[in-house]
């Protein structure tokens, strides 16, 4: 008997069928959702990728602009403070076409030139030559040394008097050095050299 | 282990399992088009699910799970609404579908608490311990609608001369 229902029951089941269109709209609909799922994964699958990628730079990057600030770049064993670092050597009146003349001399020359066309170079100042406890220069003391510089005289003569010990640590690398004595005389020591300006 | 929601197209989809989800719901609720729409909610459920399964045993169990719950719900908020469409119920008294003629009868005889259970049972071949779980209710329950059910189906087609 329960087998007789059964049966029964079935064969009136079978005749329940989806209607075919509603079927077919069903499938758009369907498909429709698997092509947003999978740009959904697909999306997130290379965000997965990119992200460690992106972090790892922003980590490098981050840690090399940290070290960067608060070591010098050539190994001198001067550290920089992070405050210390205010706006780059060029203000004034320089104008970056302007050249000094390599008759003063080459090393001169380069300083000078260097000075007011390397945007990211800076000018350390101390009362003793070792740079332990070094500053960076005012923007007056920039203009004097660019002043000396330019306009300065070579000369034999060199009073040393109240004399300031200078450093510039330029973007490549290179660190140029001089002294300044009373604001009026430039030492280049390695050149053997003298500036006086009246 | 089978592929998952994606990976079968949506006319395979539809093809394997349409017809059992529209089948269970339409049991229920007597109306072709609460059947689709249930239908529809189950299979893009699946889809958005993205499940994995042990077999297909497995995953047949999940659909006809998740349709009874949908049938379930639609029932809840077809009473919590107010609303009467007047029209739309002359149309289905005065339209009657031929053919399911003998099953609209049955269904309509057949107490609504039986109905899924009896489906199960009958069609999908589930055992009482799966339609339990499927339903959320105690095996004794299951057990005692499925008998009341069995005894009502029977009285129905004596009555109309089918056994």
């Amino acid at each position: 008997m329960s087998d007789k229902i059964k049966t029964f029951y079935n064969d009136m089941v079978e005749e329940i069928v989806p209607d075919e269109k509603f079927l077919n709209s069903l499938v758009d609909v369907l498909e429709k959702e698997q092509t947003q799922i999978k740009r959904q994964k697909t999306k997130i699958y290379y965000m997965k990728r990119i992200l460690p990628m992106v972090a790892c730079v922003a980590l490098v990057v981050g840690t090399a602009v940290f070290a960067g600030v608060g070591k010098d770049k050539q190994g001198t064993g001067v550290k920089v403070q992070q405050g210390d670092i205010t706006s780059p050597v060029l203000t004034g009146n320089f104008e970056k076409n302007e050249s000094v003349s390599t008759d003063k001399s080459e090393y001169i020359s380069k300083l000078y030139n260097k000075l007011i066309s390397d945007a990211s170079a800076y000018i350390y100042v101390n009362n003793e030559n070792t740079f332990v406890e070094e500053k960076l220069v005012s923007d007056e003391e920039k203009k004097n040394i660019l002043e000396i510089l330019k306009n300065g005289t070579l000369t034999d003569e060199y009073e040393k008097s109240d004399t300031k010990f200078f450093m510039a640590v330029f973007s490549d690398g290179e660190i140029l050095k001089f002294n300044i004595s009373d604001d009026t005389y430039m030492e280049i020591p390695s050149e053997e050299i003298f500036l006086k300006i009246f | 282990m089978g592929k998952n929601a994606v990976e079968l197209s949506a006319r395979e989809l539809v093809d394997k399992y349409s017809a059992m989800i529209y089948r269970l719901a339409y049991v229920r609720l007597n109306s072709n088009a609460d059947a689709e729409d249930i239908t529809q909610e189950v299979l893009l459920k699946y889809i958005r699910a993205d499940k994995k399964f042990k077999d297909e045993e497995h995953r047949k169990a999940w659909l006809l799970k998740v349709t009874a719950n949908a049938v379930v719900s639609h029932i809840r908020s077809q009473k919590r609404s107010q609303m009467v469409d007047l029209e739309e119920i002359e149309e289905v008294v005065a339209a009657p579908e031929n053919k399911h003629r003998d099953l609209k009868y049955v269904i309509e005889q057949l107490p609504e608490k039986y109905r899924m259970v009896i489906h199960m049972f009958y069609y999908e071949e589930l055992s009482i311990k799966e339609i339990s779980e499927i339903t959320g209710d105690s095996e004794g329950t299951v057990k005692s609608q499925l008998s009341r059910g069995r005894d009502k189906l029977k009285k129905l087609l004596e009555e109309g001369g089918r056994l």
